[in-house]
């Protein structure tokens, strides 16, 4: 297996096991949202467009992954990763959630059209980055005390 | 998944592997939904769905059986119930081919009609892969012994 995949030096032994081991468990739920959405589009129930649905599956594997390792204490070393979760997503999320308030109050915001999730599915898709990112700084800042209480 | 049934380097794999079948599992859906987006619908539902289930989990049998992290203890019987059901699979997509209820493409999209097809397929080859790595195996302990 090739370094990058192992990501030496991001994760200890038990950090690596775990996250395996929550990527099984983020696997078999992926599998379980498709086969919903195919059974859902199937018996004609349109709930978002397909486009939609694909990223929506995506984004919030992605997330159900990092909520899972966070809650788990698997945080990588990686400053690149830190900063991006830590800082970026936040202020992304913040400027996103600033973004459909205004779009709300202009008229222009539409949560669901044609009984569709339309506006709601991108919404949807900025919260679970915005939990996943708000585990991961509360967790970082546990871990943080632990590490200095363990000095002391 | 139980701790008894696997020792300690098949969960090791069995992890690793997933871990690696949901990278590839996110990158099909993201894919399937870059196609749908450009170039509009390609597939039926369930079949779009199967073939984003099917394709990791291949992914995934593959590895596993080949670093022998598949079969725990009590599954050496489960080759054969994928041949069965690979068999029952095929079984029904004759009768369906026979009786002209078969369409692999029905208004442009790819139909439900091939399930059983692609099911029989897939059962299969995870039985044949089982067997081979099972002769494998029993080969080998043969010559340590």
């Amino acid at each position: 297996m090739s370094k990058s995949f192992l990501c030496e030096g991001q994760y200890d032994e038990r950090q690596l096991r775990e996250r395996d081991r929550t990527g099984m468990q983020t696997l078999i739920a992926v599998f379980l949202a498709v086969l919903a959405d195919g059974l859902v589009r199937e018996a004609g129930l349109n709930w978002t467009s397909p486009q939609h649905s694909a990223f929506l599956i995506v984004v919030g594997g992605q997330s159900l992954f990092g909520c899972l390792c966070a809650l788990r204490q698997v945080l990588p070393k990686h400053p690149g990763y830190h900063r991006l979760f830590y800082c970026v997503i936040p202020v992304f999320v913040l400027g996103a959630l600033a973004f459909f308030a205004c779009d709300a109050i202009w008229g222009n915001f539409t949560l669901t059209e044609g009984g569709q999730l339309d506006g709601g599915a991108t919404l949807l898709m900025v919260l679970f980055l915005g939990a996943q990112s708000l585990l991961y700084r509360i967790q970082w800042k546990r871990a943080q005390v632990e590490e200095e209480g363990g000095e002391q | 998944m139980s701790g008894r049934e696997y020792d300690e380097y098949q969960l090791h794999w069995r992890q690793k592997i997933a871990m690696q079948s949901l990278l590839l599992t996110l990158f099909l859906i993201l894919a399937d939904g870059i196609v749908r987006t450009g170039w509009g619908e390609w597939a039926e539902p369930m079949v779009e769905a199967l073939l984003l289930i099917v394709l990791p989990t291949l992914y995934f049998l593959t590895l596993a059986i080949c670093k022998n992290a598949y079969f725990g203890r009590s599954g050496s019987w489960l080759s054969w119930v994928y041949l069965a059901l690979g068999a029952l699979f095929w079984g029904e997509f004759l009768f369906s081919w026979a009786a002209g209820r078969v369409a692999f493409v029905e208004d442009g999209l790819l139909s439900i009609s091939i399930q059983p097809l692609v099911m029989g397929l897939f059962f299969c080859y995870i039985a044949v892969l089982g067997l081979i790595r099972r002769g494998i195996e029993r080969r080998r302990e043969q010559r340590e012994e």
